[in-house]
């Protein structure tokens, strides 16, 4: 027979959760919480017990945490502890003491790195280092915490906090993170199952060779010269100096059309001020973000891929050449407006229009006038 | 210079993206007054104005391509010599167009440029 004890009801925070859902890679940052717990608890015995020089046979074993149900709200997992209670020994522990007083030591150290303080003496350097798993999933503006419903102190995981702890451990080098590259496959090594990632800015990074993506690296390897990128959905690892050294593993990696918007955008990263003729305004590496994410999210991919080029006034003109149009928008980031002008090289015909970016309307303006200027569309 | 004077015009590389270079290229910015920068090509090569470009006045250039004075005068563009710059230089005057027009003749002109093809890259 096991015994259920409410014991933790985490709240996840940001859009993903909305509608009390959990993607399943967050369930790994659980995962990673329950053994970090299991770790501390066990601390927290041996120095209760001085005496005892192992833990209890079964101590971990006879107790899991479990995730119940997913509260109402934002996504709030209910997590149970699940205790044995045929231990099977003839002086069964109180788990529950150990795994309450872990809790309490986890809570307060996450609530330090939230105000910035130290958590020497909380926790252990090897319990610090499982917070470079906990929280991993969790993107910007999202957050983990862990306290909830107490607002006063919600011990938040987020990107800032684990970041924190996980270097808080002198003997942390660094820290792992979740990341989107896009680069080029340079060199490819198959004896040591291993390639090197050219980075847009021109950084080179490498990454393991894993048998489910050989055939894509080796293909993007072949047709480095070509131009050829790729995009990767990987853990990254970070030196302590927030400098990205290297991926750890690739999860997702993929070919890029040769006019991939987030790549174009991305290379405009790298203009500074006075970059055309000493005059050129360097755009905004925010202000690209933003483009890149109202392309991906309103541009469909059945319309022609424009082609991106910055401007000398810091923003991007987007263009298309389709059968005898020739279209420009010329996009201001700072107001997130544009200026569509296209004309027909046979025939002189033009249109001009200004647009609203940040309005999906904007956005449905410009489909329809492209799905009107593709070659042979106009008659369907 | 005459009517069949090719202008030399140097093209930043982020004007040219997968080999296809931006109307921008033959459009001035604000800052340039409505003045586009050109070489006379009868007074120098493409390949001499590239390195003028590039190593005397310090920018970067990705190669030049070239329209002329007669193209440019068919969309009411006046040309006209600067030496104060330098002795090649020469000025395509966009004045007196408003944003529509000034498309319109960068869009042109770039059709033009590119019949003709590079006309010289490093």
């Amino acid at each position: 027979m096991a015994q259920n004890i409410d014991f933790l009801e985490p709240r996840l925070v940001g859009d993903r959760f909305n509608g009390h859902s959990i993607p399943l890679e967050v369930l790994k940052d659980l995962s990673a919480l329950e053994e970090l717990l299991v770790e501390v608890a066990k601390w927290h015995y041996r120095n209760e017990n001085p005496e005892r020089k192992r833990i209890p046979k079964g101590f971990a074993d006879d107790v899991s945490l479990k995730v119940t149900e997913i509260g109402d709200g934002s996504a709030i997992p209910k997590i149970v502890l699940c205790v044995s209670s045929a231990t099977g020994t003839l002086f069964p522990v109180d788990h529950r003491e150990y795994f309450a007083k872990a809790k309490e030591s986890v809570v307060t150290a996450i609530d330090n790195a939230h105000h910035q303080r130290s958590v020497a003496g909380i926790l252990l350097d090897s319990h610090l280092a499982y917070f470079d798993r906990i929280g991993r999933s969790l993107r910007d503006n999202e957050a983990l915490e862990l306290n909830y419903p107490d607002t006063k102190r919600p011990a938040q995981i987020n990107r800032t906090t684990r970041r924190y702890l996980t270097l808080a451990a002198s003997s942390a080098g660094g820290f792992t993170e979740e990341v989107t590259l896009r680069g080029s496959v340079c060199e490819a090594d198959q004896r040591k199952d291993r390639f090197q990632l050219r980075l847009i800015d021109g950084r080179i990074i490498g990454a393991p060779i894993q048998s489910e993506h050989r055939e894509t690296i080796l293909d993007a390897f072949h047709r480095f010269r070509h131009g050829v990128r790729v995009i990767i959905d990987g853990v990254g690892r970070y030196n302590r100096r927030n400098r990205l050294d290297g991926l750890e593993s690739v999860e997702h990696i993929s070919l890029l059309d040769p006019l991939d918007v987030g790549a174009r955008l991305e290379e405009f990263t790298s203009l500074s001020n006075g970059w055309l003729e000493g005059r050129g305004i360097a755009p905004k590496a925010d202000d690209l973000d933003w483009l890149t994410d109202q392309f991906e999210a309103n541009y469909s991919d059945c319309l022609p891929a424009p082609y991106l080029y910055p401007t000398g006034e810091g923003g991007v003109q987007a263009e298309w050449s389709l059968d005898q149009w020739e279209a420009t928008l010329d996009i201001d980031l700072k107001s997130k407006s544009a200026y569509w002008h296209a004309l027909n090289q046979s025939n002189d015909e033009e249109s001009e229009h200004e647009i609203d970016l940040s309005s999906l309307d904007g956005w449905k303006w410009l489909a329809d006038q492209l799905t009107q200027l593709v070659p042979g569309d106009s008659d369907a | 210079m005459n009517s069949s004077t090719t202008l030399i015009r140097q093209i930043h590389p982020s004007f040219v993206q997968d080999g296809r270079i931006t109307s921008q290229a033959f459009r001035p910015t604000p800052k340039d007054e409505d003045m586009l920068s050109t070489y006379d090509g009868d007074q120098i090569d493409a390949k001499s104005a590239w390195k003028h470009y590039t190593e005397s006045l310090g920018h970067v250039s990705d190669g030049a391509l070239g329209v002329s004075v007669s193209e440019c005068e068919a969309l009411d563009l006046k040309v006209t010599s600067d030496p104060e710059s330098f002795p090649e230089h020469v000025l395509i005057d966009f004045s007196g167009h408003g944003r529509k027009q000034i498309e319109k003749r960068a869009k042109k002109l770039k059709l033009h440029a590119e019949t003709r093809d590079w006309l010289f890259q490093p």
